[in-house]
């Protein structure tokens, strides 16, 4: 072997290195950077609830949580299976509003008086290249239920951005379960995407 | 599971991924069957947990849930058994005689890692018989076939009769399946009540979550691919 071949084994050996490294460093960041997005949510619902404020306001707060730590977008898209390709521009977008506004309401609902929690962090493992799994259990002392396992799906594309697209509780995905009402709801009404927007509003409206 | 079954029902252009139509063929039926479970949850089972919720003691409702826990060990010491699985089979035994010198109703034995309860129809799956379709059983709730199938097994099958001449273990198990009823009831009060009162659709939603729950129970769950897995499989995340 010449001095040349054994040059070039030996910058490609260094070049699959950095690239292992680089490649290791990447999944490092979204994982860190999932975890970290879970617990700050967790510390914003905990500031929430601690709060003494009205149902209203806290629904708007909920809400706020929502369009900053949710990929609201995906969990639409996700939400409604093969009738999101058919529904209009006006209808996706109607749709997305209603879905927040429905997240929000039901997480205030479910989380009622509740202001006494922590997240006792499991593991952090991604799940392909653009996701990354969170587990851990939700510690809620003095309930009925005091150690709920969680997993969060955060979404991590190639920029630094993390956001959550689902929330598991023992096992059951609330994306899911969303999902498989809106397409029972949308098969009912002979594939009207507008009959599951009316069945969110008449909900929203209770 | 049979108050599991029973309050996940009562309360409660197609894709590849959307299996709920071949699981369940008999919706129809399913859904006034759910219709009744509802209303006699409504009328009877959700004003008995409040009042259970609200009066009993956190100390003694414990003692009511460990009460139950260890009244199902020998259904899951003979399951796990039967799945292969001995360490459970000797953990769960041994918590149940241990146990059994306060009725279960105090734990005696402090393990992280409580032996995980199993039951005929989780025995089935192991030996690769198929789910069969979901239907709903008055009072009993929504189920797969196997799993309800199981659940008759487990009834006749009762390790209990080994035990009849102790009269305090066997009173104990005849109320264990009102017990565990109430108990599981007031400890769901909220999900519960989410399901019934706040979902679009409360059967699809008690279904859904009824598979997804049954699912991570099972013992072959860690080497197949959850709904939710599939789900975003095959998502395109790119708008």
């Amino acid at each position: 072997m010449t001095v040349y071949s054994k040059l070039s084994v030996l910058l490609l050996s260094v070049c699959m290195l950095c690239g292992i490294f680089i490649n290791n460093a990447a999944l490092a960041s979204k994982t860190d950077n999932a975890v970290s997005l879970v617990n700050e949510l967790l510390d914003e619902v905990s500031n929430i609830q601690k709060t003494e404020i009205s149902i209203e306001q806290r629904r708007t707060d909920f809400l706020k949580l929502i369009y900053a730590y949710f990929d609201i977008n995906i969990i639409a898209k996700a939400s409604t299976g093969p009738y999101w390709r058919a529904a209009t521009s006006d209808e996706k977008e109607h749709y997305t509003k209603l879905i927040s506004e429905l997240i929000a309401d039901v997480t205030s609902s479910q989380l009622g008086d509740i202001d006494n929690f922590s997240f006792d962090f499991q593991s952090s493992i991604p799940k392909g290249d653009k996701m990354v799994m969170v587990s851990g259990n939700l510690l809620v002392p003095n309930q009925s239920i005091p150690k709920i396992s969680v997993k969060w799906r955060v979404s991590t594309p190639d920029s630094d951005i993390a956001k959550i697209i689902d929330v598991e509780f023992e096992n059951i995905s609330m994306l899911v379960t969303q999902k498989q009402e809106n397409v029972a709801i949308i098969r009912k009404n002979a594939g009207s995407f507008p009959a599951l927007i009316e069945a969110i509003e008449g909900k929203l409206r209770k | 599971m049979i108050c599991l079954g029973f309050i996940l029902t009562s309360c409660s252009g197609v894709d590849k991924s959307d299996a709920s139509l071949n699981r369940d063929p008999f919706e129809n039926t399913n859904r006034q069957i759910y219709a009744f479970n509802d209303s006699v949850d409504t009328l009877i089972l959700e004003p008995v947990a409040y009042g259970y919720k609200k009066a009993i003691p956190q100390s003694a409702k414990t003692a009511v849930a460990n009460h139950v826990f260890w009244a199902g060990l020998p259904n899951t010491a003979l399951n796990s058994g039967l799945q292969g699985n001995w360490e459970n089979a000797a953990l769960s035994s041994l918590h149940f005689s241990v146990n059994a010198l306060t009725l279960g109703l105090i734990n005696l034995v402090s393990e992280e890692e409580p032996p995980v309860s199993q039951d005929f129809g989780k025995t089935l799956s192991v030996y690769d018989i198929p789910e069969g379709p979901y239907v709903v059983l008055p009072i009993l709730g929504g189920k797969t076939s196997r799993h309800a199938f199981g659940q008759v097994a487990n009834m006749i099958v009762n390790p209990y009769s080994a035990l009849e001449e102790k009269k305090a273990i066997s009173q104990a198990v005849s109320m264990q399946p009102v017990l565990s009823t109430i108990s599981w009831r007031a400890a769901n009060f909220d999900i519960v009540n989410d399901i019934k009162y706040n979902s679009l659709d409360g059967y699809v939603r008690a279904r859904s979550a009824y598979y997804q729950l049954r699912f991570g129970e099972m013992p072959s769950s860690s080497i197949h691919k959850s709904e939710a897995d599939s789900l975003f499989d095959d998502l395109d995340f790119e708008e």
